[in-house]
């Protein structure tokens, strides 16, 4: 009965009004696909700048659930992590932007933050799973299909974790189940593992390897603006949106007389009829 | 400020993802010990000389009537070989554990009479003899790459092959994987008893 209340009292103050919640659902979505596609650019270029041997037409692909990674014998972590770090700088500020009219400066920093480390560890993870898998020759057999299934789907996990957690640890304090929005950034990478093993495995061979990111950008960004949205909804007193919708809604309201018990629920007090009637004569 | 259950999602998080990462990490290393890595080759595991002197041994053993138990794939089937292959008898055949022949039967269909030990070593020289000489297709008409995998053991006191099998790798030109398929059905003597002629 009280939980019933509480909703009812968070859909009503404490959650945007439908302009603001579609306009934000939108942008955010927007903003999500755009750095995640530009940020796999910026970030290849930016590992292409620093080991040019692993860019080029020529190069040899290994298997990857996201950005393009070469086939090369040698672990290449020192042009892999500035790879990452800057698609996790790209996503930070279009996020950041999206959610600057909800959060204060020290939310927003947090939420950089989290966004660049997370991001770039879920490059780095992709990285050094697809590395390791040059060379695979997998059985093409029920045991195989799952094996290839169970890792790519597996990376996918891990992607999802990478970038989910940290910005999952912001929410924490501000909405009531911060693990929503880690499942939300587990359907993109996820869906994209599984469409990736049926394509190996009908195809032979990644033939949208170009077009991986975009692709779980597309599902990360409607699953974790659909999230998001909810969470607005379901914030803790803590969320500094709470306060920014409530006062919005509330000057919104018309504004009432105090009543005698300070109550609403009881009637302004009436005047004394021998002064009303006073009035009345005037 | 971090709250101590802040503190301890961030923990656990961190490690389940860093145990996910080793799992699929390990599950790969694991995968490539199973099943060997890519190389650009064919590969073999004997020579034509290994097999000439697998087969000399089985020549010098006079070994004429045997019963032969193979494992291969569903199938195990139990053979009577009298007269080095010109009597072949069916004892028993299992599919998938089920019985399917109990009792004394002529075996007709090629691929039984194909069980006996010369035919075995048929197979293993026709495959090693194309290994040697390279007459197998390099590529499909896919424009697929492909590369055969030749495993054979040899009994070590009789010489009589105990274990064949051949895959096949199939990989485009990028290389991002490589399927392997059976070529040649893996065959593999479970038990053998010689009858008579030693």
């Amino acid at each position: 009965m009280q939980l019933n209340q509480q909703d009812e009292y968070a859909r009503r103050y404490q959650s945007p009004s439908g302009c603001v919640f579609w306009f934000t659902r939108l942008g955010w979505a927007f903003a999500t696909f755009i750095a995640f596609t530009l940020g796999d650019v910026l970030g290849k270029a930016v590992e292409a700048l620093l080991a040019p041997e692993t860019a080029g037409a020529g190069v040899r692909r290994a298997m990857s659930i996201a950005q393009p990674v070469d086939a090369g014998a040698s672990l290449n972590l020192l042009a892999a992590i500035p790879g990452g770090l800057v698609a996790g700088v790209v996503l930070a500020v279009c996020q950041c932007l999206v959610l600057l009219p909800f959060m204060k400066r020290s939310g927003i920093l947090e939420w950089a933050g989290a966004t660049i480390v997370g991001r770039a560890a879920a490059w780095v993870a992709i990285y050094v799973i697809s590395k390791q898998t040059v060379g695979l020759v997998v059985d093409r057999s029920m045991g195989g299909l799952v094996f290839l299934l169970a890792l790519l789907v597996g990376t996918g996990v891990i992607a999802g974790l990478a970038v989910g957690l940290p910005q999952s640890l912001v929410l924490y304090r501000r909405v009531q189940n911060p693990a929503q929005w880690v499942a939300a950034n587990l359907s993109g990478p996820v869906v994209i593992g599984m469409l990736v093993t049926l394509i190996y495995y009908i195809q032979g061979e990644n033939v949208v390897r170009d077009f991986n990111t975009g692709f779980a950008a597309v599902i990360t960004a409607i699953s974790t603006s659909i999230a998001l949205t909810d969470m607005f909804s379901h914030a803790t007193s803590q969320a500094e949106w709470t306060q920014s919708f409530r006062s919005r809604k509330e000057q919104a309201k018309a504004p009432q007389q105090e009543t005698v018990l300070g109550s609403s629920l009881y009637r302004p007090p009436q005047p004394p009829p021998s002064q009303s009637r006073r009035d009345d004569a005037k | 400020m971090i709250s101590e259950g802040q503190r301890r999602y961030a923990l656990f998080g961190s490690a389940g993802t860093i145990v996910l990462l080793l799992a699929c990490l390990a599950s790969i290393a694991l995968y490539k010990q199973a099943v060997p890595p890519f190389v650009e080759a064919n590969t073999e595991n004997i020579s034509s000389a290994d097999y000439e002197a697998a087969f000399l041994k089985w020549q010098e053993s006079g070994i004429d009537s045997y019963e032969i138990t193979i494992h291969s794939r569903n199938d195990d089937i139990t053979l009577r070989v009298a007269g080095g292959g010109a009597s072949v008898v069916v004892v028993r055949h299992l599919l998938d554990g089920q019985p399917i022949v109990e009792s004394d039967m002529d075996a007709h269909s090629t691929r039984l009479r194909n069980m006996t030990v010369d035919r075995l070593f048929e197979i293993v020289r026709g495959t090693v003899e194309a290994h040697e000489s390279n007459n197998l297709p390099q590529s499909d008409n896919e424009g697929r790459s492909l590369f055969y995998d030749l495993a054979v053991r040899f009994d070590p006191t009789a010489g009589y092959p105990v274990y064949i099998a051949q895959h096949q790798r199939v990989t485009r030109p990028s290389h991002e994987i490589t399927w392997r398929e059976v070529s040649l059905i893996p065959i593999e003597v479970k038990n053998f008893i010689v009858s008579e002629g030693r």
